[in-house]
């Protein structure tokens, strides 16, 4: 059993998001995901950036902090290019409550696999393609229709229940330890970071001999892995 | 002092007091050593604590969110750095006091300085700790640096490094462990495959 948290914002769930799904054909398995909705100006600052490429942010973040953000988004996007993806720095620290109760919805209503994969691989490109407005429901309404899913109820699911269950969820996974994503939680152990998808495998395959080094694999030719 | 820097030549920044740079030492060594890539590994004065603490205070909520989510960071850092330890074969307690940190810090800056390439350094480094020491009971961290060895740290930071472990490939920064797939990419010239 697999369970991923993931959040539509987030650069590095969006460039882990295909290897993790690859996993689902590998191990012959269904993964459990969840959502991890970060609230990055409890972390990381708050920072707002005007459409002039010439002006600077505003907001109240530190030298230290815009470093680490900086990186951050360079690190994401070397595997983003290894993956032809497109990823934008978003101009604005979003809040994705609505676009995880989304996630919510498509897993009750996913009659197929690929229904989920689709809606939340079209959140993350689109997110990142400065397209995505996460904390619109018109616009989360809009992606579950484009993967075939149903929204009948989906405003009011959102409004009362979706977002209860989904803000208690974010209370037990921060008891459980979980701070970032994406978070792999398998067999009682908890990994942060899509460097130890190896590890991951490692345990997915009966953690047999020695654990792998820690490593950034991504997807090769013929579209299998190359851990370390 | 730049030149020490060469293009060319994978640098590594670690603080040696750091389990994480321990692992990053041996796993560069032999990976360098493997694929014949030139490897000069620096001591690094990594700027400690976490960088959620530099947020203004908030509300009631926002503190108390802080508060558990750096608690929780602070946990999985030290679950890291166990499996880490048990990577390294290092006992549970084990801690590089600040005495056998710049003693370390100081060999990895000579031996840098001295040698092509670090590649393959890590039976060496390893004997090192044991000769050292370590204690299990004291506080981990490094005091104090020689003024060549701030001199190269200044350089590590205005190329952009801020934590370790750190590799510098050129223009290329990556910070942690994990990358070592894609450094030998850009090594080869072959990165950012499309």
């Amino acid at each position: 059993m697999l369970t991923v948290l993931t959040d539509f914002k987030s650069p590095y769930a969006f460039v882990a998001n295909e290897l993790i799904w690859s996993l689902e054909a590998r191990y012959n398995i269904e993964i459990d995901w969840l959502p991890l909705s970060l609230n990055i100006a409890s972390f990381a600052g708050s920072a707002t950036k005007s459409e002039k490429k010439s002006s600077a942010p505003s907001g109240n973040r530190s030298d230290r902090q815009w470093a680490v953000i900086r990186y951050a988004y360079m690190d994401a996007r070397r595997y983003a290019e290894n993956q032809g993806l497109t990823l934008m720095g978003p101009r604005q620290v979003w809040n994705s409550d609505l676009a995880c109760v989304g996630l919510l919805w498509a897993k009750r209503q996913a009659s197929t696999r690929g229904q989920l994969k689709d809606f939340m691989d079209t959140c993350f490109e689109r997110f990142f393609k400065r397209q995505f407005a996460v904390d619109s429901l018109d616009a989360v309404s809009g992606l579950l229709e484009e993967a075939g899913l149903s929204i009948d109820g989906f405003a009011e699911f959102a409004a009362s229940e979706g977002m209860a269950e989904h803000l208690e969820l974010q209370e037990r996974l921060l008891d459980k330890g979980c701070f970032g994503v994406p978070t792999f939680l398998v067999d009682d152990e908890v990994y942060f970071g899509r460097e130890h998808l190896a590890r991951v495998c490692w345990h997915l395959e009966g953690a047999k001999g020695d654990p792998p080094l820690k490593a950034y694999p991504w997807l090769g030719e013929e579209g299998s892995w190359e851990p370390a | 002092m730049g030149a020490r820097l060469a293009t060319g030549i994978v640098h590594l920044a670690v603080d040696p007091a750091d389990v994480e740079s321990l692992m990053a030492i041996r796993a560069s060594s032999i990976w360098a050593s493997e694929y014949s890539i030139p490897l000069k590994i620096w001591p690094f004065q990594r700027e400690l604590g976490n960088p959620a603490a530099d947020v203004p205070l908030g509300d009631t909520s926002m503190e108390r969110l802080k508060a558990r989510r750096a608690l929780a960071r602070a946990n999985y850092r030290q679950m890291e750095e166990k499996r880490a330890r048990e990577y390294l074969g290092l006992p549970p307690a084990f801690v590089v006091e600040a005495e056998t940190g710049e003693r370390l810090a100081a060999w990895l800056f000579n031996e840098s300085a001295v040698r092509e390439s670090m590649a393959g350094i890590w039976p060496e480094f390893e004997k090192l700790l044991a000769e050292y020491g370590c204690n299990p009971t004291a506080e981990g961290g490094v005091n104090e640096w020689s003024a060549e060895q701030g001199e190269i740290n200044q350089v590590l930071v205005d190329r952009g490094i801020y934590t370790t472990p750190s590799f510098l490939l050129d223009d290329h920064r990556f910070v942690g462990i994990g990358h070592l797939l894609l450094i030998r990419a850009c090594f080869l010239g072959e990165a950012l495959r499309d």
